[in-house]
């Protein structure tokens, strides 16, 4: 029983989406949105369950004072914070905006900056001419990289033409390859959930 | 019927009769063959390495959701790689930690691994931290991941799902700390980062071939079957489109449209 209502479940929701996609009618639709706003309570419960195991951890680690520890304090301390403050206050008070504003995004967008970094190390392994494929890969990337930059142009006219060309023929054909089979692979993954095939994401 | 998604509703009662034709010949023992994917061969090995060392195993899931209806098959593939380590580990006493960026996918990932140390009977060695949320923002995320690579000493770094931005960040973290590396998805601006800086990597629908490598249940083996049946029509429908094409017929556009 543990297995077979959440697959029952599972196969009418998807079953009632597919049809949903297909069929014009008022009585799927209205079905199909009631479902989908379900989803954002199961989501709510769900990100209750996240904020246990983030106060489970630091909890303890702080109570071990494990290797850290501090930083499971300052993570607590801003957890509750906006919690509380976004709650009572709402989300456009100043104290939740300033932290907000002057610290969660500041913060991520440090760190999406330090992929410039990873790239530029990423790419000088991945340049290295140790066989064919790679030399081949190392060309075509000198060939985009100067074709894509004024540069490029100044030093050989050729060279934006030629970048257009790898970028618009070998690779989308090679993009839209992958992106066919991937989408086939979706069916085939989606069809596998919907008739109980695949059945560990139950934990079994 | 909406206008514009008949050929899709005709293509796909085609790939369910495939893929029900399949199902029923693998269980009826038709011998399916699956070619080597040396990423999940790898796992095996990962996983020996981290035991020999004393150093944790890290499998990556990311901030996505697996209600999201892009990113669920590719969290599925992870959710069965999750598995199949969680119980390797369970067997051989080694420490793994998950990190997850996601409520929904959390509350998923947390009884998959409960469940295989149960199963191994190992329940007093399940610890609820071995299966961490971290923050649904991506970089907040991606931040502590970091930080727990970094100060865990990870022997192996495992990333397969749906990945963006961050997948460069957490790789070469693993690289950096020497971690054997295998990843996979079908994000295809991740790709060609995770092919650089990873050991090992699964390419596009490889991702969606991993419950039925690992398993070799003769079922999901068929599902696979029935995937390539369909590549092959979709590559023969994409010829002779082309070809039509080249010679001024636009019919393949006109079915499409339909």
């Amino acid at each position: 029983m543990k297995q077979l209502l959440p697959t029952v479940i599972a196969f009418l929701a998807g079953f009632l989406m597919i049809a949903d996609f297909f069929f014009k009618s008022e009585f799927i639709q209205s079905l199909s949105k009631d479902l989908q706003g379900w989803t954002v309570i199961v989501s709510a419960f769900a990100l209750g369950l996240g904020a246990v195991s983030l106060v489970r951890v630091h909890a303890r680690n702080i109570a071990r004072r494990a290797p850290g520890w501090i930083n499971g304090v300052v993570l607590l301390a801003s957890m509750f914070f906006m919690i509380v403050t976004g709650i009572t206050m709402g989300t456009k008070n100043a104290a939740y905006l300033f932290a907000y504003d002057n610290m969660l995004s500041p913060l991520g967008a440090a760190v999406y900056a330090s992929i410039a970094f990873h790239i530029t190390s990423a790419s000088f392994r991945a340049f290295r001419a140790r066989n064919v494929e790679a030399a081949i890969l190392l060309a075509s990337a000198l060939i985009v990289l100067l074709g894509r930059a004024p540069i490029g142009e100044t030093l050989a006219g050729f060279l934006p033409s030629w970048a257009d060309w790898i970028v618009n023929v070998p690779n989308v054909g090679a993009q839209r390859g992958i992106i066919i089979c991937a989408a086939l692979g979706v069916m085939g993954s989606s069809l596998r959930v919907l008739l109980g095939i695949e059945r560990r994401y139950l934990g079994s | 019927m909406f206008p514009g998604r008949v050929s899709v509703g005709v293509a796909s009662i085609l790939f369910i009769v495939f893929f029900i034709d399949r199902v029923f010949r693998a269980k009826n023992g038709m011998k399916i063959n699956i070619r080597r994917l040396p990423a999940l061969d790898k796992i095996d090995e990962a996983i020996g390495r981290a035991t020999e060392l004393g150093r944790p195993i890290h499998q990556a899931m990311s901030y996505s959701s697996i209600m999201g209806a892009a990113s669920a098959p590719m969290i599925l593939s992870g959710i069965a790689v999750m598995r199949y380590i969680s119980t390797k580990t369970a067997q051989m006493d080694t420490q793994y930690i998950a990190t997850v960026g996601n409520a929904e996918t959390y509350s998923v990932a947390e009884e998959v691994v409960r469940g295989a140390y149960i199963e191994q009977g190992k329940q007093d060695a399940y610890d609820p931290s071995m299966v961490r949320f971290l923050s649904t923002a991506q970089f907040a995320y991606t931040a502590a991941a970091v930080g727990i690579m970094n100060r865990e000493k990870i022997a192996a770094n495992i990333m397969i799902g749906y990945f963006a931005a961050e997948s460069l960040i957490l790789a070469e973290t693993g690289h950096a700390l020497g971690a054997v590396q295998i990843a996979g998805t079908a994000v295809m601006p991740q790709i060609p980062f995770f092919v650089a800086t990873c050991d090992y990597t699964l390419i596009g629908d490889e991702v969606y071939a991993v419950s039925g490598y690992l398993d070799r249940d003769p079922a999901t083996l068929g599902t696979m079957a029935a995937q390539d049946i369909a590549k092959v029509l979709a590559g023969l429908f994409l010829l002779a489109g082309s070809l039509a094409m080249t010679f001024g017929s636009d019919f393949a556009v006109k079915l499409l449209k339909k």
